[in-house]
Order: C-alpha cells, then sequence, then structure tokens
C-alpha cells in the first residue's frame, strides 16, 4: 500500500523502520524510550531497533559488547551479494523443496 | 401511464431533484463534518505539510539580519484521491408500472447509505487510530492510520524531524494511565497535557480542547461530567472548571461500532475546535454525485451511477486526543 509517507526523509532519520514500512507501535515506543535516555537521535538507535533490540537493557548490552548493526543501506548491500551469490550457485532457478 | 424511454428525461430530471434533496439532508447529518477538513481540490494526488513549529523571532541588534526562518522542519504527506461508487437501478417493472414510491424510495435510501457509509468511514480514522498501520476501510480500500510523522494517529510518542523529543495525544489519566475510561479525571488531565504541549523547539503552544465526542452509549456520563454546575458525582458545592473549558460535547453515533465490526462504544475523543482541521483531512474531488442512467439492452433497467472522489488522512496529530476508554 502506498501510504504517501516521506519515507525518503523518514527512514534516514530514523522515523520509519524501511521504505514504506513504518514502525510498529512497540518498535516506535522503545526508540523513543531509547533515544530519550541516551541522549542519542533517532537514527543512531534505528538500526539497533530495527535488528529487535527493544529495550534499553538490551540497548546497552548491544553497546558494551561493541554490536553495531547494519544500517539501512549496509543491511540492503548485505540481501543484494547474498541474491547474486545465489544466483550464481542456482543459475536462477528455483531451489526444490 | 406507464414510464416509457420517451419519459426518459422528466424521470431523470425528477430523480435528480430527489438527490439533490436527499443529499443535502444525509450531507447535514454527517457528524464527520465538524471535525475533518474538507478540502476541495482538482488534484489527484494533493501534497500535504504539516509543521510542527518553526524557530521563532530573535532579538536583533542594530544592523544585523534576521535569521531565515526555513520550511525545512515538517513532515510532507501525499494523499491520492480514491473513486467510490455504486448504480441505482431503474427497472423495467417500476417504470412499466409506475411504481414511482419505490423509484423514489430507491434514490434516496442510495443516497443515504452512501453519506452514512461515508461519515463511517471519517469516524473510523479516528477508531483505529490506535494499534497497526493500516485497515481495511467500509469501501474496501485500504486506509493508512498513521499521521504524517509515520506513528499511528493517537500515540504517547509522536516524533518529528527535529530533534529527539516526543509528544503525546494519547489521553491518560492523572495516575499516567493510557486510554482511561471516560471520567472527570482524564478530561481535565487531556485538557492540561493538551495546554502544555510544547513544539520541537521548546515553545509551548497550548492547544485548547474545547469539544469532546462521545458515542451515544457515553452520551448522558459525558453531557453531566462536562455541563454539570458542580462537579459531577460530588455532594459538595464546588464550580465545575470543566463546564467553561469545554463547550460541547459531540454524540457521534457512528462511534459505537467500527466498520470493521469492532465495538468502540466506551471510545472518546477531545478535540481543539481552531485547530482539528489541522489533523483530520478529508480531499474531495467530486461529491457524491449521481449522473445519467445507462440503459441495460438485455434487463431494460436504467442504471443511474452514482461516484464520488475523495481520500481521507490523518496529519499534524495534536489536534485531536482520544482514548479507547480501555482502562
Amino acid at each position: 500500500m502506498n501510504d504517501g509517507l516521506a519515507y525518503e526523509k523518514l527512514v534516514p532519520a530514523g522515523r520509519a523502520k524501511a521504505i514504506g514500512v513504518p514502525w510498529s507501535s512497540e518498535e516506535n515506543e522503545a526508540l523513543c524510550l531509547i533515544a530519550q535516555a541516551t541522549h542519542k537521535p533517532f537514527c543512531d538507535v534505528a538500526p539497533f531497533v530495527r535488528n529487535g533490540v527493544l529495550t534499553l537493557e538490551d540497548y546497552e548490552k548491544a553497546v558494551k559488547k561493541g554490536l553495531t548493526p547494519p544500517t539501512e543501506e549496509k543491511a540492503r548491500e548485505i540481501a543484494k551479494d547474498k541474491f547474486q551469490d545465489e544466483i550464481k550457485t542456482t543459475g536462477g532457478k528455483k531451489k526444490k523443496k | 401511464m406507464s414510464l416509457t424511454t420517451a419519459k426518459y428525461p422528466a424521470l431523470t430530471d425528477d430523480l435528480q431533484r430527489i438527490f439533490t434533496e436527499s443529499a443535502k439532508v444525509s450531507m447535514e447529518n454527517m457528524m464527520g463534518r465538524q471535525i475533518y477538513d474538507f478540502v476541495d481540490t482538482n488534484r489527484k494526488t494533493y501534497d500535504h505539510l504539516t509543521m510542527y513549529g518553526l524557530p521563532g523571532m530573535s532579538g536583533i541588534a542594530e544592523g544585523q539580519e534576521l535569521p531565515t526562518v526555513t520550511s525545512q522542519e515538517g513532515d510532507s504527506l501525499t494523499i491520492t484521491q480514491r473513486r467510490h461508487g455504486n448504480k441505482i437501478s431503474i427497472t423495467k417493472d417500476m417504470r412499466m408500472f409506475d411504481l414511482y414510491n419505490q423509484i423514489k424510495q430507491a434514490v434516496k435510501s442510495s443516497v443515504d447509505t452512501s453519506f452514512n457509509q461515508w461519515d463511517q468511514a471519517l469516524a473510523d480514522l479516528i477508531l483505529n487510530g490506535f494499534t497497526g498501520t493500516s485497515y481495511a476501510d467500509v469501501f474496501g480500500f485500504t486506509q493508512s492510520n498513521l499521521a504524517n510523522d509515520g506513528v499511528v494517529l493517537f500515540s504517547a510518542s509522536h516524533t518529528n524531524n527535529v530533534n529527539s523529543g516526543t509528544a503525546r495525544n494519547l489521553i491518560r489519566s492523572s495516575a499516567g494511565t493510557d486510554n482511561p475510561a471516560l471520567t472527570r479525571d482524564p478530561v481535565f488531565q487531556a485538557i492540561t497535557d493538551a495546554m502544555n504541549y510544547q513544539d520541537p523547539n521548546s515553545v509551548n503552544r497550548p492547544i485548547n480542547l474545547d469539544e469532546l465526542y462521545v458515542s451515544p452509549k457515553n452520551a448522558d456520563l459525558a453531557e453531566r461530567i462536562v455541563y454539570s454546575t458542580g462537579v459531577v458525582n460530588t455532594p459538595n458545592v464546588d464550580i465545575n472548571p470543566i463546564k467553561g473549558r469545554v463547550k460541547k460535547v459531540y454524540t457521534w453515533s457512528k462511534l459505537t461500532t467500527s466498520g470493521q465490526g469492532t465495538d468502540t462504544s466506551a471510545y472518546w475523543s477531545m478535540c481543539d475546535s481552531s485547530r482539528v482541521k489541522d489533523s483530520l483531512l478529508n480531499i474531495v474531488a467530486q461529491p457524491i454525485k449521481m449522473h445519467d442512467a445507462e440503459n441495460v439492452t438485455e434487463t431494460q433497467n436504467w442504471l443511474y451511477p452514482v461516484d464520488a472522489y475523495f481520500a481521507l488522512r490523518a496529519a499534524w496529530p495534536f489536534g485531536i486526543w482520544g482514548s479507547t476508554g480501555a482502562n
């Protein structure tokens, strides 16, 4: 569905999950809570929330471990590389179940 | 004498007159028109920009240049027109046997249904504004329930594009419980929260919640909370401060059950009458209109197409505050 939102601005600012995908209520609450508690902009916190971090505790753990979740662009590159590898191995044919 | 093809122009004129009269009455009964901004536009896509509050004025020293205020701050939204319609069938039998009453009823009833559906669609955007990101509206379209910040219409955490600050338009009680049932306490808390609203630049821009919208089930309670001379349900002689602040209680029958079949009779909302039209948009390219009939050869029915182009959206969320009344 084209919901008419300006995703090209919302996504880089961390205010939407992906192009055409808004945050769920739970994710938005987590994003705001973590951003406000850590005084960080939404765009810094958003990659963590995109990867399932939904509490301040989990965010702090992830930061302590030095985890840096892929950004939207990086995630897209990884997906693209993975897709191309799959094309090379399967020759573009669907895998049999 | 039967209504023959020769009488088609006269019948069509007559039906148009019935249609217009019925539409006038039905449109007057549309409660949603009170709070939605009906934007008349010929554009198929309508671009809307919401500004959260531009930086204000600064003190200017002698000879100093004035600071520029840009329109970068704010969220934009594109609303696309949608066509809604049906056909009113005037059958061969109706014409053959001069069943004028049936013909008239077919038009009147169809018009009334269409306007009631439209009003329900207006209510549904509010009723579905608490969870999820979209829903199937009464016409079968997928309707977004997000405000232009990408957050569901009623939220405790609306975002902006200036900083990580958030603002709410989800009603809470004085104890901090979201979605409280309708009582005096959350009504007063909502008025207070709205008055204290700060834009992203920390400028207080008070929102004056002066209208209360309830379903018929809550009408009695709402009117007692707002219109009582003293504080409702208390034996003392205090005056009722809410009486002066909330100017009107609106009972909207479409709030009882959503178009999606959910019992929403406990839902209630409050609006700032001067700003709610920034929050709820209904763009209209063509209101409901009946066109001249097509003659369907095989059945000999005369089919009068009825259609409209319009679309709904939530924009700047803070002109309307809501609660599901669940807690």
